[in-house]
């Protein structure tokens, strides 16, 4: 019942409230030039609203984009031949117990020396080094590794995404060595050149000190002869291969006076079944010349140190490998490793690595 | 492309200009009632102009330019109130270098009985009773401009009354 009447005190209140409230700010007007400043200061705000708009999308765009580059040149698997740090090998551990070492990517240079500290190793290295006939060649890449793929400009450099598979097989271990082939199925297409990247890690996961040759078939024909220097394309459900030759060293302490130091293995020794015709041969393989490269051994000796573990990783680009295998040596080893190159029955897409050098 | 920024730019003059002579009065008398210092006022009322009409894009109804100017003085003079508090407690406040032109108004204004006694209420309560006897807007809009119920304003509009009606008496 007395709602109506608090109703109207309330207006009544209400309606003096109003009037003292318009009494009260009644002679406030706005400073003179106001209008003048909000002109200015409305357009004003409104570029300063718009430029920071563009700055951050900027600063975003040049991070992300700084970013990218950043990663893809940290593991970019080809390095350039004219300059630069080789950023392969530094990923990986150079060899200094053995001329022509370094494992992983990129032109080795003599006594496993630091790619970064000389950028023009690449051209040093087959003068430097004493290569003898019938030694192993350090690893001496027959494409430039810089070399974009002529007539591919689509094409990236194949990553470890690009591929759907990566199989490794053992074709058999003959005279103490051991075979083995890579083979990739491509899921996106993608060029390949050059040597595959390699990594040898230790028992310990460290990498280990094993010298990585390529196997040049007048130098070290340990593997089938294959068609090398090629730029591959390779399209989706392509493959291509590799393959490598484990090789375990001769321990110190165990002399091999009667084997000749320029036969790793005899001519019977053939890696596979499939490469007897054009398996290693007793003049060409890998000697233990005085420069120190390393030496095949048949077997090891008995007074040998155990055998140890290497896991040998192939990484399609970067360092993360794509597949890796485990192979023993008890004093260390070399390996020997072909070109990639297609697998049977796909020799569509590669091209000449001389048209791919020219091309860039 | 550059006709047509112009123009656009004209348009914003004009309505700036427009609602200038319009409003800027009556947004800087509520915001003299929603402050307790009256020489903030033209900043706030500034700054609120600057804001909405740099962001004009964005204001979809022409016809709630106002709304939006009022919504933005409101939040600015809470923003300023809370500044000051913290400033208060932090430093002296520094005297100005400078009579505003309007001093004269504004000594007016602080004599006033009624201001004293708004400042002593709840800001809350204060809001309510500017917002809906100075600016004459329904309790609906007050609501929805203090993002509150209908019967929240109510309650604080007759709290915020009888709190003014004992703080008058108390001055008499």
């Amino acid at each position: 019942m007395s709602a109506p009447h608090e109703d109207d005190g309330l207006e009544e209140a209400g309606a003096a409230l109003r009037e003292r409230f318009h009494q009260a700010v009644s002679s406030l007007e706005a400073a003179p030039g106001t209008l003048d400043y909000l002109r200015r200061a409305v357009p004003a705000r409104r570029r300063r609203r718009n430029a920071a708009l563009a700055a951050t999308a900027l600063s975003v765009f040049a991070v992300s984009t700084g970013a990218t580059l950043a990663a893809r040149g940290s593991f970019d698997p080809q390095p350039s031949q004219a300059g630069g740090t080789n950023v392969g090998n530094l990923l990986t551990t150079a060899t200094n117990d053995a001329p022509g070492g370094g494992s992983g990517h990129g032109p080795p240079t003599p006594g496993g020396q630091d790619m970064s500290d000389d950028g023009s190793a690449p051209s040093q290295t087959s003068s430097a080094l004493p290569t003898t006939p019938g030694s192993p060649k350090p690893l001496v890449l027959a494409t430039p590794l810089s070399a974009t793929p002529a007539g591919t400009p689509s094409a990236g450099v194949c990553q470890n995404s690009s591929m759907s598979s990566v199989a490794a097989t053992q074709n058999g271990t003959t005279g103490g060595v051991t075979y083995e082939t890579f083979v990739a199925t491509v899921k996106t297409a993608c060029t390949l050149a050059g040597m595959p990247a390699l990594t040898v890690l230790g028992a310990d996961g460290t990498t280990a000190k094993v010298p990585i040759y390529k196997a040049d078939p007048a130098a070290a024909p340990l593997l089938p002869t294959e068609p090398s220097g090629q730029t591959l394309t390779l399209r989706p459900g392509d493959r291509y291969e590799f393959q490598l030759a484990w090789v375990p060293l001769a321990c110190p302490t165990n002399p091999t006076p009667t084997s000749p130091p320029s036969s790793p293995a005899s001519t019977s020794q053939s890696p596979t079944a499939t490469s007897t015709s054009s398996g290693p041969s007793a003049s060409s393989g890998p000697t233990s010349s005085s420069s120190g490269q390393p030496t095949p051994s048949g077997t090891p000796s008995s007074s040998a140190p155990a055998p140890t573990i290497y896991s040998v990783g192939y990484s399609v680009y970067g360092v993360q490998p794509a597949q890796s295998v485990n192979l023993m040596a008890g004093c260390g080893a070399s390996v020997y490793v072909t070109d990639y190159f297609q697998a049977p029955g796909q020799r569509h897409a590669s091209q000449p690595a001389t048209s791919a050098t020219t091309a860039h | 492309m550059v006709s047509s920024d112009r123009e656009a730019g004209d348009v914003t003059v004009d309505l700036l200009t427009e609602t200038y002579r319009d409003h800027y009065g009556s947004l800087l008398k509520l915001a003299a009632l929603l402050l307790d210092d009256l020489a903030s006022c033209e900043d706030v009322v500034q700054e609120a102009f600057i804001r909405v009409h740099s962001a004009r894009s964005r204001v979809r109804d022409p016809d709630k330019v106002l709304a939006y100017l009022r919504q933005t003085v409101v939040n600015l003079s809470r923003s300023t109130l809370r500044r000051r508090l913290i400033g208060m407690r932090l430093a002296p406040k520094p005297m100005p270098d400078m009579a505003s032109a309007e001093e004269g108004a504004y000594e007016l204004l602080e004599k006033d009985a009624l201001i004293h006694a708004l400042r002593g209420i709840q800001r809350r309560q204060r809001e309510v009773l500017v917002l809906r006897y100075f600016s004459d807007m329904t309790e609906a809009q007050v609501a929805d401009l203090l993002g509150i119920s209908i019967g929240s304003v109510k309650a604080y509009g007759s709290r915020g009354i009888e709190a003014l009606r004992v703080r008058m008496e108390a001055f008499r």
